[in-house]
């Protein structure tokens, strides 16, 4: 596994540094801006998470996998290392992006802002969320995949807000159910069952992701 | 019993508009086999389903008498492979893609790949984007022959290069399989080259195994009559796998010349059929028959 994704850093370092660079100082100084450090680190969990796919993607582009494929590696091994890579490249961004963040003169986020023990389990949970779906897309579909997921995103956005719009008061008190029923499940947890109960659905929806990659990967012709 | 490199039987893949159909051949140790046939007969399919690039519907595939898919990373380690288009990471350095493929094979000969690539006159500093077609052919071979690999797997692998060159890869190829553990499988278009270095030949069309025979074989057994129109006259005509009719003669592909021979009517010329009469007596006769 550690050979594999040794293969694709090497064969990608120029996008991996160059655009991991220029993102990490965009959000960090986007970061160090804002006054709402939940709101811009999810916004920074996504484009934690778009990053590794867009490595992946360059795959297809190139036509690159029936190369790959013919290495002595099977698909679960390759596919096993594009996620641990995926999950690498992730935290790395995300580390260095919050690091920055703090470093910036005159930064609005400090250490204790940014490294909030729900934030980052959030942040961990929202970029497992967005990996976790785009991944079998782009195994399935490659780059078209992906596109379609985030089009599908801003489409599926647009319609929230109409509908926001016109059913305020019915999505308010449905938000307000939501929060009613959760409020005391996660009283009852405390917040370190609650900390743990959040890793296992991330684990476990994780690992659901990776089942149905393997699936996809396992019965595609390249 | 013998075990061979490669071992094909009954294999079938189907896709809209185009079917494998039972393909089944055999590749001995220690030969060089090509597999032939017009475009579209289903070569790289072969190809592919031997690297298990895609998933085959039926038939099984064994390389020296192990299951390509129960042991796919062993046996990919023994094969060396060239695809039809040299596809890799557009943008990285020839350097770079030799160092993230090296590791993977255990059997990887660092010294030999250098001695490859300056053979080759290919610059390692370049990215792979800016090769002609040729150099990237001649890159693909490169890393293809640094592993040590027991069985190569090549797709088209003369198509782009230049006559010297290709002249010296099927020499190195003919040299390769001086060790009797080896094999080569390799497609082509180009019938010249399966004439100078082919052991056997698998022909492939519409899908379909025509033959998978000894070069020498083929040479003996199959022929092409020229001959008026009595040729085609009762009971010759079964005998012929491909016609093609002039107004004032008829040619026939035969792969029977032993039995034909006799039964000719006086004044049919006999030739020894080449590769390339074979492919294209097939390809626009067959029809005819």
């Amino acid at each position: 596994m550690y050979r594999l994704m040794l293969k694709d850093l090497r064969l990608h370092k120029r996008f991996v540094v160059g655009f991991g660079i220029a993102y990490v100082i965009y959000l960090a100084i986007f970061h160090s801006r804002a006054n709402n450090p939940g709101a811009v680190s999810l916004f920074g969990a996504f484009l934690y998470a778009i990053i590794p796919l867009l490595i992946f993607t360059r795959e297809d582009k190139f036509k690159a996998a029936a190369f790959n494929l013919s290495l002595p590696v099977t698909r679960k091994e390759f596919l096993q290392a594009r996620y641990v890579l995926g999950w690498l490249v992730m935290l790395v961004l995300y580390a260095g992006t919050s690091l920055l963040t703090i470093a910036i003169p005159g930064t609005k986020l400090g250490l204790s802002a940014i490294f909030q023990v729900k934030l980052v389990l959030l942040v961990i949970f929202f970029m497992a969320v967005v990996f976790g779906l785009l991944m079998p897309l782009v195994v399935a579909f490659g780059f078209a995949g992906m596109i379609v997921f985030l089009v599908f995103c801003q489409v599926l956005g647009i319609l929230f807000l109409f509908l926001a719009n016109l059913f305020r008061p019915a999505i308010s008190a449905a938000i307000r159910a939501i929060g009613e029923f959760l409020g005391p499940v996660q009283a009852g947890l405390g917040p370190a069952g609650s900390a743990a109960t959040l890793v296992v659905v991330l684990l476990l929806f994780s690992y659901g992701s990776y089942r149905v990659c393997l699936f996809l990967f396992e019965r595609k012709d390249v | 019993m013998m075990e061979y490199a490669l071992e094909i039987k009954g294999l079938r893949k189907e896709y809209k508009g185009f079917t494998l159909k039972d393909v089944s051949f055999a590749l001995p140790r220690g030969t060089i086999m090509g597999l032939v046939g017009p475009n579209g007969a289903g070569k790289t399919t072969v190809i592919k389903l031997i690297l298990n690039l895609i998933r085959r519907q039926a038939g099984g595939i064994t390389v020296f008498g192990e299951d390509v898919i129960a042991r796919e990373k062993v046996i990919k380690s023994r094969i060396g492979f060239v695809l039809e288009t040299p596809s890799f990471v557009e943008d990285a350095k020839l350097r770079d893609i030799a160092a993230a493929v090296a590791p993977l094979y255990e059997r990887w000969d660092g010294t030999l790949f250098r001695s490859l690539i300056s053979e080759f006159g290919l610059p390692l500093d370049k990215k792979f984007k800016k090769l002609s077609h040729g150099m990237k052919m001649k890159f693909s071979l490169a890393l293809a022959l640094a592993h040590e690999a027991d069985l190569l797997v090549l797709d088209e692998p003369t198509s782009g290069l230049d006559p010297v060159f290709r002249r010296e890869l099927l020499e190195r190829l003919s040299g390769l399989i001086q060790d009797e553990g080896k094999a080569v499988l390799f497609s082509t278009h180009i019938t010249s080259d399966l004439e100078t270095t082919a052991d056997y030949i698998t022909f492939l069309h519409a899908g379909e195994v025509v033959f998978s025979l000894p070069k020498d074989e083929i040479h003996e057994t199959w022929a092409v009559v020229k001959a008026g129109p009595e040729l085609l006259n009762g009971k010759l005509r079964p005998l012929f796998r491909a016609i093609r009719e002039t107004p004032h003669y008829i040619e026939a592909l035969t792969s029977d010349i032993r039995t034909l021979k006799a039964a000719l009517p006086a004044g049919a010329v006999i030739e020894k059929a080449s590769i390339e009469d074979i492919m294209v007596f097939m390809d626009e006769g067959a029809a005819h028959v």
